[in-house]
């Protein structure tokens, strides 16, 4: 036996999953004004009249079908926010980077987004969206919320 | 209904990795050591409810290749996607029925064995927030951050939280980290996601806990001073964070209500004599503090401070030092109930609090606290 060889303890091995997941018509509908007309659309419950953003095809409160849309923004106060240091995969911007809760102007509930490390960025503080140039229907689209100045 | 006892368990020594164990082995050696502490054999047992994650484990179903170690050979067998605690509910329910006389509840997970925040990224939607990255510790990090500003939370608090746990931990034989942190190590212990701090956060840990429920008739039998379980509560909120008031731990207090209720218990913090909660990160355990009523809200930094949760206090909180010493995910909030049943029957060796009769254990999970089980365990007077 080669004597170079580490004692056998783990087996390691990369397993890669690929899927296409629909997007069903509320969040298609979302991400394709997102992409072609650069607005924020949220979803409007006639059950108990919560406007939630991003969308649903439920209201998670009542259990109603939310059919109805409504426009929301494009500005907001920021709800949250925390500071990303360290680089991962998968990471939307380069680190260090902040995650936000935005609370858009006309909806009940906060959209999850990201915002540059400013010290700008704090709770309370209105946002305003940046849209990519090149845009292909995602939640990245937008690239992140800006402080006003 | 029928009476419901905790009547043994194991867990194993948490630790950051555990090369020498498979899965199977970990599981087979809690399963092994819990009927045994309770004069029991796997033969005695009528149906398993377990606790994994697939995507922890790296295969699909993952159940179908761990229930051999579970000793569910020829028995029914479920699994729940969530805590352990979850699972031991489910148990409860299964014997309270009467169509089942014991049961086997089984955790385990080997964090270890994958990148643990990358798994947790996997819990998020493809559309709203996958694309974002966001993982348990961003998540976590914006509930601190929602709590503390809501109530003027000092950002130093939650630092405290750390020192108490990392000092009770220091006596608990099982647990992965065994050293206690002074407030300024842990205040100085840099950021991971502002405002969590490196040592206000869990570490990743390999582990397995088991436990045996009975019902009322078997557990005369047996020999063992049962805890018998007098409360149950399991309560989801919503999935996507921005839907909820992230201030506050709505979940745990609904679950805790109902658990609490149910046990004829209204006051838990005079009531409970020990109690276990699943604190993943420091600043949960004081959002605890104030779902469970056990001060009002915004003042479990000041009940903390009071030392009334310490060890030592009216009401100890996590003398086992919790999910930040040791955090066998999945398993972690079913650690919980086998420390809180060890105090109820007498069972706590050197971490005993004297005289309990009434504990309860407390779980959580997705995003920042999106759902939660409690379960309320006594000691009865015989």
């Amino acid at each position: 036996m080669d004597e170079a060889q580490p004692e056998l303890g783990q087996v390691e091995a990369v397993r890669r999953n690929s899927y296409a997941w629909s997007t069903g018509e509320i969040t298609g509908a979302f991400l394709e004004a997102l992409r072609d007309r650069g607005t924020i659309l949220a979803s409007l419950c006639r059950g108990c009249g919560t406007v939630a953003v991003p969308p649903n095809s439920f209201c998670e409160a009542c259990g109603s079908t939310m059919r109805d849309w409504r426009e929301v923004g494009p500005r907001g106060v920021v709800m949250s926010w925390a500071r990303v240091e360290a680089p991962f995969d998968g990471a939307p911007l380069e680190a260090p980077f902040r995650y936000v809760l935005v609370r858009l102007a006309g909806a009940d509930t906060s959209i999850l987004h990201l915002a540059p490390d400013d010290d700008a960025v704090r709770i309370g503080v209105t946002v305003a969206p940046e849209f990519r140039e090149e845009r292909t229907g995602s939640i990245t689209d937008i690239k992140w919320f800006v402080p006003e100045v | 209904m029928e009476e419901v006892a905790v009547v043994g368990w194991a867990q194993t020594r948490h630790e950051r990795v555990k090369r020498r164990d498979t899965q199977q082995s970990m599981v087979f050696d809690v399963v092994t050591r819990a009927l045994r502490s309770c004069s029991m054999t796997i033969r005695d047992i009528d149906v398993v409810v377990d606790a994994g994650s697939d995507y922890l484990d790296g295969r699909n179903t993952s159940n179908c290749a761990t229930v051999d170690a579970m000793g569910a050979h020829f028995k029914e067998e479920s699994r729940v996607a969530g805590d352990g605690l979850l699972a031991a509910i489910y148990a409860y329910l299964r014997v309270a029925s009467g169509l089942f006389s014991s049961a086997l509840v089984v955790a385990y997970g080997k964090s270890s064995e994958g990148s643990l925040l990358d798994q947790t990224r996997a819990m998020a939607d493809p559309f709203y927030l996958r694309p974002l990255g966001l993982d348990a510790l961003s998540a976590g990090a914006l509930q601190a951050r929602a709590y503390m500003d809501h109530y003027g939370v000092a950002p130093e608090a939650p630092a405290g939280v750390a020192v108490k746990n990392r000092s009770a931990g220091a006596a608990n034989p099982n647990a992965q980290l065994r050293r206690p942190e002074s407030l300024a190590d842990v205040l100085s212990s840099g950021d991971l996601v502002a405002p969590i701090r490196r040592k206000e956060a869990c570490p990743v840990s390999d582990g397995a806990c088991a436990v045996v429920l009975v019902d009322w008739a078997t557990a005369q039998t047996l020999g063992v001073r049962p805890a018998w379980i007098t409360g149950v509560g399991h309560m989801q909120d919503a999935y996507y964070p921005g839907s909820r008031e992230l201030y506050r731990a709505v979940s745990s207090r609904r679950a805790s209500r109902r658990a609490c209720e149910m046990a004829g218990i209204f006051d838990p913090f005079a009531e409970l004599d020990v109690i276990e909660l699943t604190e993943y990160y420091a600043y949960q355990e004081l959002m605890l503090y104030e779902a469970l009523g056990f001060c009002g809200e915004g003042e479990g930094a000041e009940l903390l401070d009071s030392g009334e949760t310490a060890q030592g206090g009216r009401t100890p909180v996590n003398l086992s030092g919790g999910a930040l010493c040791a955090n066998p995910l999945v398993a972690t909030g079913l650690v919980r109930l086998t420390e809180a049943a060890a105090q109820v029957s007498n069972r706590a060796g050197d971490l005993q609090v004297d005289g309990a009769e009434k504990a309860l254990a407390h779980a959580t999970g997705g995003f920042a606290m999106q759902s939660a089980a409690t379960i309320v365990l006594e000691r009865k007077r015989e």
